[in-house]
């Protein structure tokens, strides 16, 4: 292929550089920051402040695991975020307003979680609108309907309602649990986020379902021709980025104590951006949960570690913004394997 | 319909030719697609261009447009040598291409004026401001080298709701603006009605009696005998057949479909199948078409022989539960059968290998076992779970019996070649031990030795008796080698089914022919059978 | 080969995150710039902040406008002069992402905490256990349902809202027509509607519309709720908007529909840029209620100084404030906020919350 005249040790040893550094490199950079960080700030290596920043990036890793899925089968979730805040609306809505004890809360939400993602199945799999669009436009209609039920107000307890008396209920206990609670030292955030990231690599990578999900993604004709049911498998992703945007919702909800109506506003982007640096973790060039959760605790260590440091939030966000560049390169630019991302099914065919 | 009178030609000899080819040839790679081609187009004259699939027509388009500048040989245009770069340069030295789909060269949103003038949008010595009532009145201009004279009421509006035959004239006109010495239409009727069809000819006609050089590729002898002053035949990327009227049409077909020095290549294993498997009955393939009637046995190799259009792949996809028949019925094995998706065939013992390798059947980047294991996940897995090993062992069986070269069953299929990794996805499908295997046009881009052990495999397939195997395909050639009964699908009927050894070449060919020249109620060719 | 000349380019972009890093060190925030000199304090400093600078955690629920950047800039620069090491995260309005920051800022066990602004329900769980971990904790501006061991600190706001509608009643009398743009959630916003309701009821007003929010640039989003209440009711005669970024919205909404002379706006804070506006000719702002936010997030770090050094007297520290008429800032020529504490001396907080060795510097 070449006419330098190199010698193939040479040549080789450029290749296998470049592997190396598609393969470590980002992983290289998380672990070349985690080490700043321990050694200029003493607080950043407390085992407080690894649980913290776990529990600090959980919902965001949650959302991403499901805006994953969604790349998975080839297609994108932008309702994320407005899923997520959905369910701190409706968590709150029913507890509050309704006077129900956490558990039917959680049930509530999680059932509205596979309803979102239901109707972007929908849209997407039967009423065939491209994905990107599809979901942008629930999206806004989540966000509407979340203020239309809460009457555009973040609900909390104590609060007066229209007809002038005070709201019933309040959020339990059981409900606070999932942010305020620990098993042993360990947040019960944290232990959802590393068990969902757990479960969805063992069926990604070693059940026929997780195999069928990557197909429908790689060569969805191919896919169907090969008799999986293709629609079934996408309404089936959609569904759980739905059910997952939820989870972080509730972790969310749990969190802030309230139905803060502007939660989940900033949780898109990072869902999407921790999501796409999975996709380049390791080098395996699509999307994966490890990778994503990877991805997550990257973000978890800069924002808290720039923080330390007493670098401004804008400033930070512009390194979130160059690590997603690098990743984006990692994926496209210098990998040799064909990445599997779509940005939304606009730009197939 | 069509008038078949003879049109009037000059003197060749006293002419020179507007455009010249000398040697000119192209590869992709080591895969060398035109080889040699050596062609003059004169001036007032309609050349025909034929070739079945792949036999180097687009390709040998794409040079003289400029669309693919990395031909040799030579090119010159009235007598000075050029070296065709762009599609741009090609145009201004008067060489103008139809491209057969008319709805990519329409640009919806836009007026049919704007559409008219769509080259000046890329012609930076244009003004860039865009004048709507000079753009009016240049558009005029062009649809009346056409004769056309639409209404400016017309012009403004958007060209997306002009019919098909009607954006064939745009596209005709847009491209005879600056009165091109060179007129390539691909296949410029598949989507016209046999009347818009003879509006074109009208057209073609009298642009010919002006001077213009027209170089017409179609697969319909009947618009050829028609139309054209002199037919050219390519295959395999070599020019076959040049000859002037009146055409000899079997001479033309025989060079169109297959190498004469293969003609008599007997084959003395031909089998005779004993149990249909599968029966179609009363479904049309295609909208026009009277409906089919067609059984499928167990024990032989089904080759089903028609150029594009014929309905082979609908046929496959009917069988393989990818469409479902607009009327009539299937039955397998006895019992009715109706898939509605492909998992159905699946489970019914019918597998396809499709037509389009890299779009319907490869996963990219994936390994060469994970590739061949996708339809057999379940089996693959327990409870759920996936076995690699499972994975790894089918994918060795499949190595092993189609000899695919490969470093192992955990290599990249990207890594492989176009020959072997169909080997793989005929060994995947081969894997299921269908009852009925599908495999429309499996040879394509593979090469001889590919091409002989999937056959062999088709054979070892049927020989275990209760199995059967289709081969659809545009390639008598092929046919010849892997059928053991061989029918003729034109336009979505039967031309012919026989077993290979009570048919021969002349035959097939005659039973193209005759359905061709019946269709279109030309001259009859010389040596029309029966 | 085209993959080894990718190399540099790789490490390159690897690195550039590391030096985003490298080069924090040098602008830490406890420095905002300030070209002002500190004002000099007449007695040595007292234990803790004698030794290594004392560690305090500023943790926002919003920095952004400009009330909470002059209210930033004024912490900062008296955490300096008081041997402060203030560590500020910003959550930008994401209340969950405070939490977050509290949480973290717990972990990393400051010698205080200030949180300022901010979700009862969200933060006092964290803050009680902030000061169960025996970490003082200083809020501004935020309700607590228990504020056990905590300084609370606001602004008054009842005072700053009964000011301006006293003014807002002598401008248009008993029973008029009037709009109402503020946002709930909110613990000041909250406070201010409560006065707000009082004196609807009071004075008979009637509320034409009642709309607003909140969010990441509030001044701009208010535009087209205001527009379309004006379009709907143009005769209203005053509007009430208790936030001088949904102010400054309101202000622009009834100058796009050209009422600037029949519509009065009643604005709460001020800032350079709201001084900019009310003396703006034709501005339809006519009061506002105004501390000087940099004076008050001073004051808000010196309460917690005081409160480390044990010298605060009490737990529950408000910072009084001012009616400011347009009329004033014209008649005196103020054009921005310096002048404005020239002009109006109350407003530094120079006697509030200070000690001889803690002077207001702001």
């Amino acid at each position: 292929m070449t006419s330098a005249p190199l010698s193939p040790t040479t040549a080789s040893f450029a290749e296998r550089g470049a592997a190396f550094v598609v393969r470590w490199g980002f992983i290289a950079v998380t672990v070349a920051l985690i080490a700043y960080f321990v050694i200029t700030e003493p607080n950043f290596r407390t085992l407080d402040n690894v649980f913290g920043m776990l529990k600090f990036i959980a919902p965001t890793a949650i959302a991403g695991l499901g805006v994953m899925l969604a790349i998975t089968v080839g297609g994108i979730d932008l309702s994320v975020g407005a899923s997520a805040g959905f369910a701190v609306s409706i968590a709150a809505w029913t507890m509050v307003i309704g006077n129900q004890v956490g558990g039917v809360a959680i049930g509530v939400v999680l059932l509205g979680g596979l309803l979102i993602g239901g109707l972007n199945a929908f849209l997407i799999v039967v009423a065939r609108i491209p994905d990107l669009l599809a979901t942008l436009a629930t999206s806004f209609v989540i966000v509407g309907l979340k203020l239309l039920i809460v009457d555009g107000k973040s609900i909390s307890s104590q609060m007066s309602l229209a007809d002038g008396s005070t709201a019933p209920g309040k959020f339990t206990a059981d409900y606070l649990w999932l942010d305020r609670g620990s098993l042993g030292p360990v947040p019960i955030p944290v232990i959802i986020f590393v068990a969902i990231t757990a479960l969805l690599w063992f069926i990604l990578e070693h059940t026929r379902w997780g195999r069928a999900l990557y197909a429908v993604g790689a060569n969805a004709e191919a896919a169907r021709l090969a008799g999986i049911r293709v629609q079934l498998y996408r309404t089936v992703a959609y569904m759980g980025c739905g059910l997952l945007a939820s989870i972080a919702g509730l972790l969310l909800g749990a969190r802030i104590g309230q139905g803060d109506v502007s939660a989940g506003n900033s949780l898109l982007l990072d869902a999407v951006a921790v999501a796409l640096v999975g996709v380049s973790v390791l080098g395996i060039g699509r999307p994966n949960a490890w990778g994503t959760a990877l991805g997550a605790i990257l973000i978890a260590v800069m924002v808290t570690g720039f923080t330390m440091v007493g670098l401004p939030y804008y400033a930070q966000d512009f390194g979130k913004g160059i690590v997603l560049l690098i990743a984006l390169l990692f994926s496209f630019t210098f990998s040799r394997r064909r990445t599997v991302v779509t940005a939304g099914s606009t730009t197939s065919s | 319909m069509i008038d078949s009178s003879i049109p009037e030609g000059g003197d060749q000899a006293t002419l020179s030719p507007v455009v010249s080819l000398s040697g000119v040839s192209v590869a992709y790679g080591s895969n060398v697609v035109l080889t040699d081609v050596t062609l003059d187009f004169f001036a007032g004259r309609i050349t025909a261009l034929l070739g079945a699939n792949g036999a180097g027509k687009s390709t040998l388009i794409k040079a003289l447009s400029g669309a693919n500048p990395r031909y040799s040989g030579d090119i010159s245009i009235e007598g000075t040598l050029l070296h065709l770069s762009s599609p741009v340069l090609a145009k201004a030295h008067g060489i103008s291409t139809v491209h057969q789909k008319v709805a990519d060269g329409i640009v919806p949103g836009l007026s049919i004026a704007e559409n008219v003038m769509l080259d000046d949008l890329a012609n930076a010595s244009r003004h860039p401001l865009r004048n709507a009532k000079q753009s009016l009145l240049d558009a005029r201009a062009a649809l009346a080298t056409l004769g056309l004279d639409w209404p400016d009421s017309l012009l403004v509006q958007d060209a997306a709701r002009l019919s098909i035959s009607d954006a064939q004239l745009l596209v005709l006109a847009r491209a005879l603006r600056g009165t091109p010495r060179l007129l390539i239409l691909d296949e410029p009727t598949s989507a016209l009605t046999a009347a818009e069809a003879e509006r074109l000819f009208t057209v073609l006609r009298s642009l010919r009696d002006t001077g213009l050089s027209i170089v017409y590729v179609s697969h319909r002898f009947g618009e050829i005998e028609a139309l054209a002053d002199r037919v050219v035949v390519l295959r395999d990327g070599v020019v076959q057949h040049n000859s002037e009227r009146p055409f000899a049409w079997n001479a033309i077909l025989h060079d169109m479909l297959g190498r004469a020095t293969e003609l008599e290549q007997t084959r003395v294993d031909v089998r005779r199948g004993h149990d249909v498997v599968a029966h179609v009955s009363g479904v049309p393939l295609l909208p026009a078409a009277p409906p089919l009637d067609l059984e499928v046995r167990t024990g032989e190799v089904l080759g089903i022989l028609g150029l594009i259009g014929a309905g082979k792949t609908e046929l496959a996809e009917l069988l393989a539960g990818l469409a479902r028949p607009a009327s009539g019925s299937l039955s397998l094995g006895g019992e009715p059968y109706a898939p509605k998706r492909p998992s159905d065939a699946l489970r019914r013992g019918v597998v396809l290998v499709p037509e389009d390798r890299q779009r319907q059947a490869l996963l990219p980047g994936w390994s060469v076992a994970h590739n061949i294991s996708i339809p057999f996940l379940k089996l693959s897995s327990a409870l759920g779970t996936l076995r690699g090993a499972r994975e790894i062992s089918r994918a060795q069986q499949v190595i092993d019996s189609l000899g695919v070269v490969t470093a192992g069953p955990s290599a990249s299929i990207d890594d492989l070649s176009g020959g072997n990794q169909q080997k793989v996805v005929v060994g995947r499908w081969l894997s299921a031990e269908p009852r009925l295997a599908l495999l429309d046009e499996p040879f394509r881009g593979v090469d001889i030795s590919a091409r002989r052990e999937i056959g062999d495999r088709l054979k070892d397939l049927v020989a275990a008796g209760d199995a059967a195997a289709v081969v659809l395909s545009s390639d008598i050639d092929e046919i010849l080698e892997v059928a053991d009964r061989i029918i003729v699908l034109v336009a979505g009927a039967i031309e012919l089914d026989a077993y290979a050894d009570e048919t021969d070449r002349a035959s097939i060919v005659g039973a193209f022919l005759g359905a061709r020249t019946r269709d279109h109620s030309a001259v009859p060719p010389e040596g029309h059978p029966k | 080969m085209a993959i080894s000349r990718r190399i540099p380019l790789i490490v390159l972009a690897a690195t550039t995150v590391l030096a985003l890093s490298a080069c924090a060190q040098s602008n830490g925030t406890t420095s905002e710039g300030s070209t002002d000199a500190p004002a000099t304090a007449s007695a040595a400093l007292p234990a803790p902040f004698d030794g290594d600078p004392v560690k305090v955690a500023l943790v926002r629920q919003s920095g952004a406008g400009d009330y909470f950047e002059a209210w930033g800039a004024g912490a900062a620069k008296q955490a300096k002069s008081a041997n402060i090491d203030l560590t500020v995260t910003d959550a930008r309005n994401d209340n969950a992402k405070q939490a977050s920051d509290l949480e973290q800022a717990i972990a990393s066990k400051p010698d205080a905490i200030i949180v300022d602004h901010g979700q009862t329900d969200t933060l006092q769980p964290l803050i009680t256990q902030a000061v169960t971990a025996g970490i003082p904790v200083v809020v501004y501006d935020l309700a607590l349902t228990d504020a056990t061991g905590v300084v609370t600190t606001s602004q008054s706001d009842e005072s700053m809202a009964s000011g301006v509608l006293d003014q807002l009643i002598d401008d248009v009398g008993d029973g008029a027509k009037v709009g109402y743009v503020s946002a709930s959630g909110y613990a000041a916003l909250d406070r201010r509607d409560v006065v707000w309701k009082k004196y609807v009821a009071d004075h008979k007003l009637d509320v034409a519309f009642s709309t607003g929010k909140v969010s990441e640039s509030t001044a701009t989003d208010n535009i087209p709720l205001v527009d379309a209440a004006l379009k709907q009711n143009p005769d209203v005669k005053a509007i009430f908007a208790p936030y001088d970024e949904i102010t400054k919205g309101v202000v622009q909404a009834v100058n796009q529909n050209n009422l600037g002379s029949k519509v009065k706006v009643y604005g709460i804070d001020i800032s350079n840029a709201d001084i900019e506006v009310i003396t703006a000719d034709g501005s339809p702002w006519v009061a506002t209620s105004a501390t000087d936010p940099s004076a008050v997030g001073a004051a808000v770090v010196r309460s917690l100084a005081l409160k480390l050094a044990g010298q605060l007297d009490e737990d529950d520290v408000q910072f009084p404030a001012k009616t400011i008429t347009q009329s004033f800032l014209k008649d005196n020529s103020i054009d921005n906020v310096t002048s404005l504490r020239d002009k109006e001396p109350s407003l530094d907080l120079s006697d509030q919350v200070t000690a001889d060795w803690l002077p207001a510097n702001s």
